[in-house]
Parts: C-alpha cells; sequence; structure tokens
C-alpha cells in the first residue's frame, strides 16, 4: 500500500526544488557581492545582477521600520502561504501543480524573511534605461503561478 | 472573480520585487564605508568679490575714440607744417647737394 501517492509526491517535488534553487541562487549571489564587493555586475544586454534586501512585500511596499509591523506582515504572509499548500493539496487536478509552484516560491522569501529579516532581490531586467522591478528566483515562480492560474480561471473554468 | 482577487493577493503578498530607485537610494542596499568618503569644502564666494572692478566697455570706447579723434587731428597738423619747413629751407634735391658740396 503507498502512503504516499504520485501526486503528492510530485507536488512536494515541486516545493523542494523551486525552494533549493531559490535559496542556491541567494547565497550564490551574496557570496559573489561580498567577494566583488561591487554592487551591480552587467549579466547581459537585458539583465544585470543588482543586490538589493527587500524589508516590504511586492514593488517595495509596505516597508518600514517598525518592527511591529513587519512581523505582522510576516504573520500575513505565513497564514497566506498555509492557504496555498491548503490549494496545492486540495485542488487533484492540474492546478494543484500551480498552488505548489507558489508555495514553492513563498517558502524561500520566508525562510530568507525570517533567517536575515530581509529578502535579496538580484535579478534587474531592464530594456534600454526602462528598468522592471528586481526580483528573484522565487518571485518567478510564484508569478509563473499566479499567472498560469488566472489564465485557467479566465479561460477554462466554466463554472461562472 | 473572488479566486483572481485573491490570486493578486497572493502575488502581492508573497512576492518581493522591489524598485531600482529604492536600491539606488542605497537605503537597503549594500553601501560603501561612509568614513572613507572625502568630505568636500563648501561653496564659498571669493574674497574682495563685491570689490572687484566691473566692466564699462562702452563708456571706456567712447572715451579712447574721442582721444584717438583729438590725437589724429593734431598730428595731422604738426606733421604738415614740419613738411611745409623742410621744404621751405631747401627748395629741391638740386640746391641741398650743392649747399652741402659748399
Amino acid at each position: 500500500m503507498k502512503f504516499i501517492n504520485n501526486t503528492i509526491f510530485f507536488k512536494i517535488s515541486i516545493i523542494f526544488v523551486i525552494f533549493i534553487l531559490d535559496q542556491i541562487s541567494k547565497a550564490y549571489v551574496i557570496n559573489l557581492f561580498n567577494e566583488v564587493q561591487f554592487n551591480e555586475i552587467y549579466l547581459l544586454k537585458f539583465i544585470n545582477i543588482y543586490l538589493i534586501w527587500n524589508e516590504g512585500i511586492a514593488f517595495g511596499l509596505l516597508n518600514f521600520d517598525n518592527e511591529v509591523i513587519y512581523n505582522i506582515i510576516t504573520y500575513l504572509i505565513i497564514f497566506i502561504s498555509l492557504v496555498v499548500l491548503y490549494f496545492a493539496f486540495k485542488n487533484s487536478d492540474y492546478t494543484g501543480y500551480f498552488f505548489a509552484m507558489i508555495f514553492g516560491g513563498s517558502l524561500g522569501n520566508l525562510c530568507d524573511r525570517i533567517k536575515s529579516s530581509a529578502v535579496p532581490d538580484f535579478i534587474d531586467f531592464h530594456i534600454g534605461n526602462y528598468h522592471w522591478f528586481i526580483f528573484n528566483v522565487a518571485d518567478i515562480f510564484i508569478s509563473m503561478g499566479v499567472i498560469c492560474l488566472i489564465f485557467v480561471e479566465l479561460f477554462f473554468n466554466k463554472k461562472e | 472573480m473572488r479566486k483572481i482577487n485573491f490570486l493578486f493577493l497572493v502575488l502581492f503578498v508573497l512576492t518581493s520585487c522591489q524598485s531600482i530607485k529604492d536600491g539606488l537610494s542605497g537605503n537597503k542596499g549594500e553601501n560603501s564605508d561612509e568614513f572613507l568618503v572625502q568630505k568636500k569644502n563648501p561653496l564659498v564666494t571669493p574674497p574682495k568679490y563685491l570689490e572687484l572692478p566691473t566692466p564699462k566697455s562702452e563708456s571706456l570706447q567712447d572715451l579712447e575714440t574721442s582721444i584717438d579723434d583729438d590725437t589724429d587731428i593734431e598730428d595731422l597738423f604738426k606733421a604738415e607744417s614740419s613738411t611745409k619747413t623742410t621744404t621751405k629751407g631747401y627748395g629741391n634735391a638740386e640746391e641741398f647737394v650743392l649747399e652741402n658740396i659748399k
């Protein structure tokens, strides 16, 4: 008898792989900047590596020095992450994998938030002088998961 | 629709992207040592700045031209009178040579 079926195992693998990828990339970039002593590395024509620490949420919002507000935001993130985890294992169809992707990314960011009191962002995508917000590997997976779920909700969900 | 709203909330709360402007402002970034930065001297006006002469180009030019005009006329008169005296003394070149031979 199998205690864990293939679907659950695959979802746990997704969460684990995204979390490990995110943590390795962050550790590598932080070590790199400690050695190089620069703040910016030109990688490609449209991608720079620029390390900054975000204490707030998306787009640098809710970035306060107050510790109480920081803790409240952290608890809110934990709560939403648990809701996402619940949906990841509740939904047996392919949307469960997208929720697992989101949870893997959020776990990476949450880990840094608790460990370092800030989340390192380092991917600076730009076209010419127009810079997008600096993000990290976890943000990529969270955004991909959310976009896929919105796409599914808009075009494939015929209940509403 | 409620599900999409929830997904947007997830996107906003769980991601941690930040504007490059915040990074460049140096509030949260790893700054260089502030004690290594040499402090610049404040901008000050040079000493006796107010006592420096102001250029009076127009009035000076007028004065110079007026002086030039006066001297020119005087010089012309003087030159004319001197040439007259010289011509009176010797007449022509033949008389001058004969006078010197004698």
